[in-house]
């Protein structure tokens, strides 16, 4: 074959993947002469099972159109079942639907993608940490004990922003948070409602994504007072999975602290 | 200074005076205090040795003021007046003692002097003076 075009990635497919995501392949096509506009441009797709002969692949294609000057493209890849995946872009001047049966003339192939895909994991979510008015917290588990005590009163407030991690499918999840104390059991209980933001959560199938919320949620302690170990729960509701709660202990305190009075007699005198 | 615990009444420094029962007695307390602002009371009255008690309180001669307490991170020197204790009840005798305390603050703290008060009576006690002798 006689090549009269080049074609660079410039965005290639990743080693591995899970099915059901998209990834997309960009580059750029152009032609050696002028030769007039680019031409089509298809991912071919090929798959096959490791215990099938050669034979037994499946052969599918992508289609592309090149911006008419630079030549760039982007291809979308969707692998839809698990198996070792060989994706080739190749040129063809065919104005043809998406080819069930082959693209020809081939003018241009890129190098061979392999790509490995497997099933998806499971989806997981988990607060990596917080910051309280200015102060960050890292949750290496679901709890911590800040130790800030913060003073306060009730006519402040507290300034959150939770930073968290994600892997799984694109989707939209909300974030609330509450201040209370610790009871006398160790447990959480609230004295304010619940303060909540939607996040978007994009699809990270594979390296977790990293985000925090993008404007801080202000917690009024106006029904906080008298708390000597303040404490928050923050809560992320995604769909499909339960809840995933932090709680955050010794965050405030709206009562001042105990202050010795201590009174000392030096010497008297009478008259 | 040295301060001596005499059954849970710190011994402190004080003066010596002789007072008649139809007098009163005034008080100087000279403190030190540290807290929080706050109300306080505090209370004098004379006392004397009975027995193994060292401040036994004669309870007629009690006397309370309220004080009024500056906030202070440090200790800070302050002084009070407790004027007009009465010693009508007083048996006119040498010995008394006194004894201050603080109310409305954290415990009970008292503090205290033995044999700083004699208590003389009104009526001149019986002197014979022999002026001269005679013989016959």
């Amino acid at each position: 074959m006689v090549e009269i075009l080049e074609i660079v990635i410039t965005k290639s497919l990743p080693e591995e993947a899970v099915v059901d995501s998209t990834y997309i392949i960009e580059g750029t096509v152009k032609a050696f002469d002028a030769l007039g506009a680019p031409p089509w441009v298809y991912a071919q797709v090929r798959r096959k099972d490791w215990y099938k002969p050669e034979a037994a692949e499946e052969v599918s294609y992508e289609r592309g159109i090149p911006m008419p000057v630079s030549g760039e493209f982007s291809i979308g890849f969707k692998p839809e079942k698990e198996g070792e995946y060989r994706v080739t872009i190749i040129a063809t001047p065919a104005p043809l639907a998406l080819p069930v049966i082959g693209v020809f003339p081939t003018i241009a192939e890129s190098d061979i993608m392999k790509v490995s895909v497997g099933q998806k994991p499971p989806a997981v979510f988990r607060f990596s940490g917080v910051t309280i008015d200015g102060n960050a917290v890292p949750l290496t588990n679901h709890d911590a004990d800040s130790g800030l005590l913060l003073e306060k009163t009730t006519a402040d407030h507290l300034e959150l922003n939770a930073s968290f991690e994600w892997v799984g499918p694109r989707t939209e999840a909300t974030i609330s948070i509450k201040a209370g104390y610790k009871d006398f059991a160790g447990a959480f209980s609230p004295k304010t409602d619940a303060y909540t933001r939607s996040i978007e959560l994009p699809e990270s199938p594979v390296l977790p994504y990293t985000g925090s919320l993008e404007e801080p949620i202000i917690v009024p302690l106006t029904a906080c007072g008298g708390l000597t170990d303040g404490a928050i729960e923050i809560v992320a509701k995604i769909p499909d999975m339960g809840d995933y709660i932090s709680r955050i202990w010794n965050v405030y305190a709206t009562k001042p602290p105990v202050v010795e009075k201590i009174i000392a007699v030096e010497s008297l005198a009478v008259s | 200074m040295t301060q001596e615990l005499v059954f849970l009444v710190t011994q402190v420094p004080c003066n010596a005076t002789t007072k008649k029962t139809d007098e009163h007695l005034n008080v100087t307390v000279n403190f030190t205090y540290q807290g929080p602002i706050a109300t306080a009371r505090l209370g004098a009255v004379v006392t004397q040795e009975v027995g193994t008690s060292e401040f036994d309180e004669i309870g007629l001669t009690r006397k309370e003021v309220s004080i009024n307490l500056p906030e202070s991170l440090t200790p800070r020197t302050l002084s009070a007046e407790i004027p007009s204790l009465p010693l009508s009840s007083c048996e006119p005798k040498p010995g008394y003692g006194l004894k201050v305390y603080a109310l409305d603050l954290d415990g009970k703290p008292e503090w205290g002097c033995k044999n700083v008060l004699t208590i003389e009576s009104l009526v001149p006690a019986p002197e014979l003076t022999v002026t001269s002798l005679f013989l016959s």
